[in-house]
């Protein structure tokens, strides 16, 4: 009889044993999966920005936006952002196949990025690029990928760009070569 | 190419940075820049290119420096024009040239050498000074036929 209860006893044991590393791999898997899953996504995307004093700093709108909150990472799909500056001339719209937010602050922009001027201007209007990084607060842009740009009867190309949008300066960092179009 | 027809042409310019400061509407370049319009070559240390718009024409003004800045540009006669300073400064709609520090500029036989040279590329006249500070004199040479 003692045998029969140990044997029950042991099976009991076992399967409880089963039953708890079952149960702690299916909360890992639910954490891990939350950590994929986006906290909030928001399709057709209409998004505008305030300063603190009520200007309009940022417009965003895209096909796609997914925020995953745990990994402070955003993922957007077709953004296309305009970047209000100080007055008209330093207005500047960022769009691209795809672009990703980082510690809600560092921004990376992939596949036919297009940076382009609001206002035309003599020299560079627009810039176009395969990658991009920029920072969201001082709106400092960085890439080491080949670029062409192009203004009011100029062209440019090179490889590599440092800019600031906010001071309007750009800097072709290695073999630039610009093309006067004179006629 | 030459002279007449370089005006039309596209300028090209190739360096290793080029820097573009759109609120000083200033555009420079930086490291083995070279510049060229048809026949027209120019090779620099450093350029810059400033727009200067008045009433309805814009224009171009390129300063390049070097040690020295070299100008050469293939005349209508088929010469060889030559040109060096540290500044050279080329005003493209108006076909000017204005050369400054160590001046040299040299045509088939003549030779000219002055603090500042002038010269209107369209109707191929030259203007050269010296400054008074300096005490350099304008000095041009011409080489006889004989001894070409």
């Amino acid at each position: 009889m003692s045998r029969l209860i140990f044997s029950i006893f042991v099976i009991c044991f076992i399967s409880y044993k089963l039953w708890q590393n079952w149960d702690s791999e299916k909360i890992s898997k639910t954490e891990s999966q939350s950590a994929y899953a986006p906290d909030y996504q928001i399709e057709g995307l209409s998004q505008t920005i305030f300063t603190t004093d009520g200007q309009i700093k940022t417009k965003l709108t895209a096909e796609n936006f997914e925020h995953y909150e745990e990994l402070e990472f955003t993922f957007i799909k077709q953004p296309s952002y305009t970047l209000f500056g100080s007055n008209k001339d330093s207005n500047w719209m960022i769009s691209a196949k795809e672009s990703s937010v980082h510690d809600n602050l560092y921004l990376e922009l992939v596949g036919d990025v297009k940076v382009e001027s609001v206002t035309k201007n003599n020299w560079l209007n627009q810039i176009e690029m395969d990658q991009i990084n920029m920072n969201l607060n001082t709106r400092v842009l960085s890439t080491d990928t080949q670029i062409t740009g192009s203004g009011k009867a100029i062209e440019f190309t090179g490889k590599g760009l440092k800019a600031n949008l906010n001071t309007q300066e750009f800097e072709f960092t290695d073999n630039v070569q610009t093309k006067y179009l004179v006629n | 190419y030459s002279l007449e027809t370089d005006f039309g042409k596209n300028i090209i310019i190739d360096a290793n940075q080029q820097k573009l400061d759109l609120k000083n509407n200033t555009l420079t370049f930086l490291g083995k820049v070279e510049i060229s319009q048809g026949s027209l070559k120019m090779t620099a240390d450093k350029l810059e290119v400033i727009k200067n718009e008045s009433e309805n024409n814009q224009q171009e003004l390129l300063i390049a420096t070097g040690q020295p800045a070299l100008y050469t540009q293939t005349l209508e006669s088929g010469e060889v024009l030559t040109a060096q300073a540290l500044e050279i400064r080329y005003l493209v709609a108006e076909k000017l040239l204005t050369l400054k520090g160590e001046a040299k500029i040299t045509q088939k036989d003549s030779l000219v050498n002055g603090d500042k040279i002038e010269y209107d590329l369209t109707k191929q006249k030259l203007v050269a000074s010296s400054n008074k500070q300096s005490g350099n004199k304008v000095r041009t040479v011409l080489t006889p036929k004989s001894e070409q």
